[in-house]
């Protein structure tokens, strides 16, 4: 596998792109709503304290983000998505198209107090450490926004798990019966499948748990060691995008699997491919980690009285 | 450049890494960030959506005669295609935002006056929208929660409007 970075940075954009054009279509699809008679009216949420501070910044955020200067940007960031892996292929601009991409993405979370999901968040993750690496312009920039994707990814993997296996909603056998018969993320033939099968629903629910904790392993399962992990993965966020609708989520978290493959070959070869040894170093590691961030969340929840 | 990037990138996923824990600094920065640059990864936990919310309105006519309630879907049909292409669910998670926010606003007993909440000018402004045949000249909504479709438990009431002049 090839160390230079380059051809991972492009099957980023690539998966990225596609999956935040599909996103931003979408958007404009629905752009009624962001009418002043519709959900994202500006009259209800330009009424947030953040924007009806001093004249200037409330007269500002008004012509910035009321619906037609709002569709602009929506437009402007799909043409933006679409030139980004051209540009990039080029070696020209990619800066500029990357940072018209971050600030749109910007001005979507402002706008939008409701209705943005984990994708999103993971979209700007992704460009945002893409325009820092391209901004830094050496190799050694280009590096570190893909560690900064990969660990993110796994950040997320190692979240979920673990906030899923510390949560006694989840100890349950039918959690994952309990959200697939909900008409919001569910699917009423698979609640009717699982609905009498609650072995297959403890194994979809604990399979969940346990591939999501264990994800951040791809990490040193070297290569074709990591593919495991990502085909999980794959078929994990394909089966949310038929049966929850959740069709963002494939694209941007699949998107952060070449940062992981590239890290997943770094980490081999500074280990001399000693895979074993690196899993070995894995495992303990995971779970030290496993075990710190037990820890810390009970303490923090001790602190906060909640849990994450 | 690259030393500063390098140094944003490494802060931006310490803080991120954090701010999972919850600790109280990465708190206040959470309620400050508003571009999400913060992640929040604890999806569907610890409490998985495990139920569906009903948004129910009905108008009142000029004689002060109330009509019969009537459903805003809040979700909609899955198809395979939906797994492409799903503009509907933008609007499915906003409606299911908005009246969760409505919902946990609704348990502060501090709050007076709900009806100048951000949720529920939301909701009142989108339902105000919804084209009516009829002479309307006052609304209201409700807010119920069933739990999906194999349930034998009836819908719970959780909230309800004042009634609003159209």
């Amino acid at each position: 596998m090839p160390t230079d970075p380059s051809p991972y940075i492009f099957s980023i954009v690539l998966f990225a792109s596609l999956g935040a054009s599909i996103s931003t279509l979408e958007w404009i699809h629905g752009r009624r709503q962001l009418k002043d008679d519709g959900l994202f009216s500006w009259e209800v949420i330009g009424s947030r304290s953040l924007t009806v501070g001093p004249r200037l910044l409330s007269t500002s955020l008004y012509r910035l983000l009321s619906f037609r200067p709002f569709v602009g940007i929506l437009i402007l960031r799909l043409f933006a998505l679409l030139l980004l892996p051209f540009a990039l292929w080029f070696g020209h601009g990619s800066a500029v198209v990357l940072a018209l991409v971050v600030c749109s993405s910007l001005a979507m979370h402002l706008r939008s107090p409701w209705g943005m999901d984990g994708s999103d968040q993971m979209f700007t993750q992704i460009f945002g450490a893409l325009f820092l690496g391209q901004l830094g312009g050496s190799p050694l920039s280009y590096k570190a926004s893909l560690w900064y994707i990969a660990g993110q990814s796994c950040l997320s993997y190692l979240t979920a798990g673990i906030a899923k296996a510390e949560s006694h909603h989840w100890h349950g056998t039918n959690a994952v019966f309990a959200v697939f018969n909900t008409r919001t993320y569910g699917y009423e033939p698979v609640a009717r499948f699982l609905l009498h099968r609650p072995d297959i629903t403890r194994i979809l629910t604990w399979g969940a748990v346990i591939m999501e904790c264990s994800f951040s392993l791809a990490l040193v399962a070297g290569f074709p060691g990591c593919l495991i992990f990502l085909a999980w993965g794959v078929a994990f966020h394909l089966m949310n995008a038929v049966v929850m609708g959740l069709n963002s989520f494939f694209w941007s978290f699949v998107a952060t699997y070449p940062a992981i493959i590239y890290c997943a070959v770094m980490i081999e070869r500074a280990h001399g491919n000693r895979g074993s040894a690196s899993w070995v170093a894995g495992v303990i590691l995971l779970f030290l980690l496993g075990f710190c961030a037990r820890r810390l969340y009970g303490f923090a929840r001790k602190r906060n009285g909640t849990v994450v | 450049m690259t030393t500063i990037c390098i140094v944003i990138l490494a802060a931006w996923f310490l803080i991120s890494a954090l701010a999972q824990l919850k600790w109280a600094p990465t708190k206040w920065l959470k309620a400050h960030d508003h571009f999400s640059l913060i992640p929040n990864w604890s999806f569907f936990a610890p409490r998985p959506g495990t139920s569906d919310y009903h948004l129910v309105f009905r108008d009142t006519d000029s004689n002060g005669a109330a009509g019969q309630w009537r459903e805003i879907p809040l979700a909609d049909k899955r198809t395979l295609w939906g797994a492409v292409w799903n503009p509907q669910k933008r609007r499915t998670k906003t409606l299911s935002d908005v009246v969760r926010g409505l919902v946990i606003l609704s348990q502060d007993r501090t709050l007076r006056d709900y009806s100048l909440t951000l949720p529920y000018l939301a909701i009142l402004n989108y339902i105000s929208s919804i084209p009516r045949s009829g002479p309307s000249v006052q609304t209201q909504f409700m807010i119920l929660k069933s739990e999906g479709f194999y349930s034998e438990r009836d819908p719970q009431f959780l909230f309800l409007s004042k009634e609003h002049r159209l």
